[in-house]
Parts: structure tokens; C-alpha cells; sequence
């Protein structure tokens, strides 16, 4: 289903193209097959399982997988597009008061999957509730709406106002992403309501969507079955699957062999060994476009890395080339900082290290770091981190610095490093790896550099410091766009280069292996591990 | 025996209290907070202290035991993080695979292990005792999970006779829960080809679990079955012209069923566990991969359940193989 009114985020914008009635043509004719190819099933092989629906709480890319396809927003991100929005719940909106007041208008004739009709009323109590139920996920758009109940307002039956104190360039991508700001059934939750949750404890194993596609069957870590919702508003003309598979199957092997033999129609989170094995087989598509993930190795500021001449060392000795060909096989690419190539404030001609060992040697040296000194990762099961850290061990070797190796699990890994723990009892090296929310460099940022993100409240399981980065992600959140792209790259420069808050490894491609008769895959950078199965078809 | 039983079911509350104070202090031991894993990186210390709250964390450590184990007698286990629902919500879907796969598993160490034992018994020495040795020897040698990727490899991966893993196949949908074993379920359903299925994809798991307490039963019996047949009151049985059947069936093995008995109660222990090897390699969503997963992401409430349930379902069985004894041996009383 195309919508007409292809919109680009300009803060000073306040005018945009109406949203023709097509639209609403075919959300009537939604309901009946005609015109409607039915292309069966498709199945998906994943390594999660999704565990928590409700958008107000719910973080595990397994569960957003499963709400991008029975849930809308108000507006999407277009195709492959990190900035471009569109309509989707909201078939228009107009700006004003100098970029203060949003004003949408919701589209009529939509259902829930439970029957009941959306309304202005649905998409007040979504937003709402997804601040003020004090959830996990509450912090998106508390960062634009600090008085929900009194800034965002039903102005009619199909209109919503939102009323900011200040303009913000973000709040549309924000209400674009998938998982936090989805439209819920508010009658379904409201009566579901427990004890004040807010429908939360339905919510969680419960749809209550809008999307192409509803939830027939769960069988939890095992197997979520969807099928078509026949009053999907986008309608069902043209080719579509008619049911989705999403098969937890948790070893890369097992879900490579359900591709090979036919049992499966998508998989991704292989090893690179077996995109390039499967890149020859017949019937199958590998893609690997690059998202907006970065992998790391934050360093702990503390000891031996206390110095920045050290933690430049590190980067120095690092062999950059011998991860991304040799271990990950071309399946990653250079980072030069937390803002990864794809997002606003990326700095094409930032600072870059080479690898240099005798450049490294001397600046331990600076560092007062001598040779014999242990530093120590902590690590869990990570394709790229664990070549990783073993890469910088054999490197630090050669200059006579011993690197420990620590592996445990991964919930073990982020209890120490969300937890208390001070950072003279952190490892040296925590590796990591982040995507943003939004096109925006300061949310990417601001979790791991800012030093008020140190845990536990934060991923700045470093604790960096730096005064420099703090003031400028101060002025970021509120920059306008040019200031924003300036203090970004001044940004990378401090943390890749001037003051190392860690060890930025590698942008990993985010491969998929396909059915090659399989079209309509639109990968969209900041919707990782998701899959969008409405458009896909043979 | 009803003072028997009494005291039995009185100890097995005392084994669950003792279960249930040890594995709850062990897991709040482990240095790791588990709701600011739930809550995430982004989470407030606001959000985080609601959630502790609200899961109760927030209370002392012996406040939180009484409020579990009252919840406990209500058949509530507290909430999961890792699935973000009840436990009681999970081991209702989790436990039924396991108990299917367990009881599949039984029926083949019993229908296999005790002719086997008896064969080998009687002709010591023939092929049928060798064959028996070896499975003993590699039964109680190999450890399941390898033997578990080896039938894969075998059976899925070079013949494609059986499928790699799961309960049914990814398009098929399961039968109306009624039992929750899938097998019972189609078939009660009416439903042939998904029974079939469930049988199909029950094989592989079903054996390989099997596989090690099968060496052990059969060993058992074949042991029982030798020291009985050289007792005086089988020679007197041979004297009176019963036939080899009946004497061996009839008497020896009927002795040697004893100690058997015992060693098959132990071993529910050991299917217990070693299902969670067997369900983690073959995707068989049972309690034992959810306690792997628990464990994984240090879901306390989770692996408690685990724990407590699984304990409860072996002293059950013990006891079960108590009564049994009656049965078997009626010189015994209680």
C-alpha cells in the first residue's frame, strides 16, 4: 500500500503536501480479497524470542519484530529512508507556532484487531501512556513532552494536538519508531487494567494493533504464527503473504540448515563463514546493508587507561584490517566514532587510525602504562567482539602488554555493566554495541558518553568523563539542525581522537539470507532485526 | 501404609521448603541486578525503582521468601523477566513438552531395557548380550548432547528421515490443548496425520534421552536376573517342570524388578536433567530449556519454579516407586 505525500523533517517547515483519498479508498476496499494474490506463508528463522509486546516496555528487537507487523504509528520512516516520514495513523499534520504545536489528523476507518474503531481518543491514551506509565521506554518522548496529559489533547474525533515548550526537530522520526510510539487498542486496555498498569500486564502477551498482520498462534521460545487482517487499512491488493512464521531457532546452525533445506524463507545473525558459504548456494539471496549499529570496546577510565594517551595507544594498536576481511569477511566496516556512517552528524573526513604498534608502544609510554601491565575485557558470546578482543590481544602482545580475556554470559556481562560496581572493579575493556532510536547523534551519544550515563543509569560503563562532551551533548539536545551536525563532529573528534572513550571496532553489516525469489525486502537502518512482511512477496 | 504415605508427602513438603530456601538464597547471591537488566539501558533510576516495586524486590530479603512461598501455595511463582509473564503461565507451556518427552523416553527404556536385560541374562554371551554391553558401555559413556548432534547429523542432516528438532513442524499448528501432549492432544482431536507427526518429531529427543537410562535398567536387570536364576527357589521351579518362560518371567524376573524398580526412580532424576541437554539440542520446548534460558538471564522466579517442580515431581515418583514395591513383593509392608 503506497501513500501519496512523501514528507522531508525540516524544523522550519510548516506546510506539507495534503495526503490524497486513495488512501482511504483502499482502506474500505481493505476488507475484501479482491485484487488480493495470495502468496501463502513465509517463515522466518530467529535466534530470540519475543518476550514482551507492549510498546510502553518491551526492548528485545524479537518483540519489535513482532509489533512492527500488528502495530502502527502515527507516522513511518519512508523505505529505506533514516529522515524521510510519512504518513501512516496520521494522514496529515501542520506545524505551527514556530514549530510548537503539531496538529494531526488521524485517518478514519481504521480497526483494531479486536473490532474496536480508532479515534483521536486511542492515539491521546498510546502517547500518554507510553510517558506516564513509567516503563521502560518512557524516556523517548519524555525527552520531548514533560506534561503529557496536558501536551498532547484530543481536538476532535480524528484530531490530535501536541503542544511543546520548546520546537523540536525530532519528535516525528520519535513517533516513527516502531516499538515505543505504536497505537493501541485504549478500550481493549483499559478494560484489562490491573491495579494502575495501564493495561501493561495484557499489553505484554496481548495485540493490540492496527497492522497488515494480527497474532493467531504464540507458543513462547517457539513459534509465533500471524495472519493477515482482512480490515487492514493499507488494504490487500497486489501480492501479500497471508501468514508469517516466526520460528526461535536459537543455534546459527540449525537456522542456516532450515534455509538450505528449504524450511525456512529469511534468517539473519549467521556467521560470516556462512553468509559467504550461502552467497554461492542456489535459491538463496544474501543482502548486507549497513544499519546504524556500532560495536565497541568502551574503556574504563580508570588505572592504566586512566590517561588518554593510553586509551589512544589501544587505538592505535588495534588491527582494524584483520577484523573487518579477515575475521567478519567484509561483513563490517570501519567506525570512527559512537555516530555511525548513516546518521546525522556523521563525519566523512573524521579522524581515522591506522594501525601503528610502534605509534602505540609510544604512547603507553606517554601514559606511564610499562610493559608487563595486564589490562582485562570482560566479554560475552558476540560474533565480531570476540574476534575482537582476541585480535587486540595478539596486538598488545606484540608490545608487551598482556590483555585477559574474561567470557560469561550475556546477562552476567550487563549486570556488571549496568550495574553499581565502581571503576576500580571494572574490567579495562567492556565491549558493546548500540543503535539509536531516531536520526538524531545526540540520543545515539548521550547513553554512552555522557557522564551522567555512567551506570546505573546509563551504558557509560566506562564512566567517561569529559567536559567538553558533556557541554556539547547539552547544546545538542536542543541544537538546531547545522549546530547539531557542527557540535557532532566536534563530538566524534574528542571521543574518537582527542580523549578515546573507547575502542570504536566496526560498523557490522546487518546481513539476511533470503529466498531469492523473495522481493520487497526493504531494510530501513534504524528498524534492526525487523522485518517488515507486508510488502514482501515472491 | 497410610501413616506411610502420610510421612512421605510430609517430607516432601519438607525437601520443597529446604529446595526453596536454598535456591532462593543462592540466587539472590548472584552480584547482578536483575530488573535493571529487565528495564534496560535507558530506564530511569524512577522507572527501575517502580519496577522493583512492583516485582517486590524491594523488600528485605526474608519478606520477599514469605510473599514467594505464600504465592507458591496459591500456584502463583512470581513473574518471569525473561518472559515477561507469570511463571505459572510458563511451566503450564513448558511442562507438558517435558513430560511428553520424559514419558516417551520411559516407555522406551521399560519396552527395551528390561527384555533386553532378561535376553541377555538368560544366553550370556550371544549376540544379543553383546549388543547389550555395548549400549550399556556407551549409554552410560557418551554424553547425551553429543550423541543428540550426532543423531542429527545422521538422521536429519544425511538421511532426512527425522526432523532436526521441535514438536512439530514450523507450519503446522498444534492440536487443541487439552493434556498439552501433543500426542494425546491430536489424537483426542481426531486429527491422524498431526499425531503422526508429533511421533515423528518425538523420536530423535525421545531416544537420545532415553539412551543413557536404558544402559542403566538394562544393566540392572540383567544383573537381577542372573543372581536370581541361580537362587534355590528357581532350581525348585525347574524341578516342578515349569517352563523357561515361566520361570524366567515369572520368578527371576519378578525378583530382579525390585532393585530395578529402584534404580528407575533414581534415573527419573537423571531424565530430568539430562532433558535439558537433550531439549536445548533438539529446540524441545520444555522446562528444561526455560531453565536454561532462566538461568541465562538470571531470572530468579524462573529457575526457582524449575527447581521446586522439579524436585516435587522426583520425590513423587520416588514415592510412587515405594508403593510399587508392594506390588511387585508382597512380603513387603509399610
Amino acid at each position: 500500500m503506497i501513500l501519496a505525500g512523501v514528507l522531508a523533517v525540516n524544523p522550519v517547515t510548516i506546510s506539507h503536501a495534503a495526503i490524497s483519498s486513495v488512501s482511504h479508498a483502499l482502506s474500505r476496499a481493505g476488507s475484501t480479497p479482491h485484487g488480493f494474490v495470495n502468496q501463502g506463508t513465509v517463515t522466518l528463522a530467529t535466534d530470540g524470542s519475543a518476550a514482551d509486546l507492549d510498546p510502553a516496555s518491551e526492548e528485545l528487537a524479537s518483540s519489535d519484530l513482532i509489533d512492527r507487523n500488528i502495530g502502527n504509528t502515527l507516522v513511518d520512516l519512508k523505505g529505506s529512508s533514516v529522515s524521510q516520514v510519512v504518513p501512516s495513523l496520521a494522514t496529515s499534520w501542520h506545524i505551527s507556532n514556530g514549530g510548537k504545536r503539531y496538529v494531526f489528523n488521524i485517518r478514519k476507518g481504521v480497526y483494531f484487531h479486536s473490532g474496536n474503531l480508532l479515534t483521536s481518543a486511542d492515539v491521546v491514551y498510546s502517547l500518554v501512556r507510553t510517558i506516564k506509565a513509567g516503563l521502560t521506554n518512557s524516556y523517548l518522548l519524555s525527552r520531548f513532552i514533560s506534561n503529557p496529559t496536558k501536551q498532547i489533547r484530543s481536538t476532535g474525533k480524528y484530531t490530535v494536538e501536541i503542544d511543546l515548550k520548546h520546537p523540536q526537530q525530532f519528535l516525528l522520526p520519535a513517533l516513527a519508531d516502531s516499538y515505543v510510539c505504536m497505537i493501541v487498542d485504549s478500550k481493549t486496555l483499559k478494560a484489562h487494567q490491573v491495579k494502575g498498569d495501564w493495561g501493561h500486564a495484557w499489553a505484554t502477551s496481548h495485540d493490540v494493533g492496527t497492522g497488515p498482520y494480527t497474532i493467531k498462534s504464540w507458543q513462547h521460545n517457539q513459534q509465533i504464527t500471524l495472519v493477515r487482517f482482512p480490515k487492514y487499512w493499507g488494504g490487500w491488493n497486489g501480492k501479500h503473504f497471508s501468514k508469517v512464521i516466526i520460528q526461535t531457532v536459537p543455534e546459527s546452525s540449525s537456522r542456516r540448515e532450515l534455509l538450505e533445506r528449504g524450511n525456512a524463507d529469511v534468517t539473519f545473525d549467521l556467521t560470516p563463514q556462512d553468509f559467504q558459504a550461502m552467497k554461492k548456494e542456489k535459491g538463496l539471496k544474501v543482502v548486507q546493508p549497513y544499519g546504524t549499529e556500532v560495536d565497541y570496546m568502551q574503556y574504563t577510565e580508570y588505572g592504566p587507561l586512566k590517561s588518554p594517551y593510553a586509551r589512544q595507544a589501544i587505538s592505535y594498536a588495534f588491527d582494524y584490517n584483520a577484523l573487518i576481511n579477515g575475521a567478519m569477511k567484509g561483513y563490517a566496516r570501519r567506525a570512527n566514532g559512537p555516530i555511525p556512517h548513516v546518521l546525522l552528524g556523521y563525519n566523512p573526513h573524521g579522524f581515522q587510525y591506522q594501525t601503528n604498534l610502534t605509534k602505540a608502544k609510544q604512547l603507553f609510554q606517554k601514559a606511564g602504562v610499562k610493559p608487563g601491565t595486564t589490562l582485562t575485557i570482560d566479554e560475552y558470546p558476540s560474533t565480531d567482539l570476540d574476534a575482537a578482543a582476541e585480535i587486540l590481544q595478539a596486538q598488545l602482545a606484540q608490545i608487551g602488554i598482556k590483555l585477559q580475556i574474561k567470557q560469561m554470559t550475556e546477562a552476567t556481562y550487563n549486570g556488571i555493566l549496568y550495574g553499581s560496581e565502581p571503576p576500580s572493579k571494572r574490567p579495562s575493556l567492556m565491549p558493546f554495541g548500540w543503535w539509536p532510536d531516531f536520526n538524531d547523534p545526540y540520543d545515539m551519544a548521550v547513553t554512552l558518553v555522557d557522564s551522567h550515563s555512567a551506570p546505573p543509569t546509563g551504558a557509560n560503563g566506562g564512566f567517561y568523563k569529559d567536559a567538553r562532551v558533556d557541554a556539547l551533548l547539552n547544546q545538542m539536545e536542543t541544537a538546531p539542525r547545522a549546530k547539531l551536525i557542527a557540535d557532532a563532529h566536534k563530538l566524534q573528534d574528542i571521543v574518537t581522537r582527542q580523549d578515546p572513550a573507547a575502542l570504536w571496532v566496526c560498523e557490522p553489516a546487518q546481513a539476511s539470507v533470503l529466498r531469492s525469489n523473495l522481493k520487497g525486502y526493504v531494510f530501513n537502518p534504524l528498524e534492526l532485526q525487523t522485518y517488515n512482511f507486508y510488502p514482501m512477496h515472491h | 501404609m497410610t501413616y506411610f504415605v502420610a510421612r512421605r508427602l510430609a517430607f516432601l513438603v519438607l525437601v520443597l521448603i529446604g529446595i526453596s530456601l536454598i535456591t532462593f538464597f543462592l540466587s539472590h547471591v548472584v552480584p547482578a541486578d536483575p530488573v535493571r537488566l529487565f528495564a534496560g539501558p535507558r530506564a530511569s533510576p524512577a522507572t527501575i525503582a517502580l519496577l522493583k516495586h512492583q516485582l517486590g524486590l524491594d523488600q528485605p530479603l526474608w519478606r520477599q521468601y514469605l510473599t514467594y512461598i505464600g504465592g507458591i501455595l496459591h500456584g502463583d511463582f512470581g513473574y518471569s523477566l525473561l518472559s515477561h509473564r507469570p511463571v505459572s503461565d510458563d511451566l503450564r507451556d513448558y511442562l507438558p513438552a517435558t513430560i511428553e518427552l520424559t514419558l516417551a523416553a520411559i516407555v522406551l527404556i521399560l519396552a527395551i531395557g528390561i527384555p533386553l536385560g532378561v535376553v541377555s541374562a538368560v544366553w550370556p554371551g550371544s549376540i544379543v548380550d553383546q549388543i547389550a554391553r555395548v549400549l550399556t558401555t556407551t549409554g552410560v559413556a557418551i554424553p547425551a548432547f553429543w550423541l543428540g548432534l550426532m543423531a542429527q547429523l545422521v538422521f536429519f542432516d544425511l538421511l532426512g528421515w527425522l526432523p532436526e528438532g521441535g514438536r512439530l513442524a514450523a507450519n503446522a499448528s498444534p492440536p487443541p490443548t487439552v493434556t498439552g501432549l501433543y500426542t494425546v492432544d491430536s489424537l483426542l482431536a481426531g486429527n491422524l496425520p498431526l499425531f503422526a507427526q508429533s511421533v515423528v518429531h518425538l523420536i530423535l529427543p525421545a531416544v537420545i534421552l532415553a539412551y543413557g537410562s536404558l544402559a542403566v535398567l538394562t544393566r540392572q536387570v540383567r544383573a537381577g536376573v542372573l543372581e536370581a536364576l541361580t537362587q534355590e527357589y528357581v532350581r525348585t521351579a525347574r524341578a516342578k517342570g515349569l517352563t523357561r518362560r515361566r520361570v524366567v518371567v515369572g520368578h527371576a524376573l519378578r525378583n530382579a524388578l525390585v532393585p530395578a524398580t529402584t534404580v528407575m526412580g533414581l534415573q527419573i532424576g537423571y531424565l530430568l536433567g539430562g532433558a535439558l541437554l537433550v531439549e536445548d539440542v533438539f529446540s524441545w520446548p520444555g522446562i528444561g530449556r526455560y531453565a536454561t534460558l532462566a538461568t541465562l538471564a538470571l531470572d530468579y522466579n524462573a529457575v526457582m519454579a524449575v527447581t521446586i517442580v522439579a524436585a516435587g515431581i522426583y520425590v513423587v515418583v520416588n514415592l510412587a516407586v515405594d508403593l510399587f514395591y508392594l506390588v511387585l513383593d508382597p512380603r513387603i509392608t509399610y
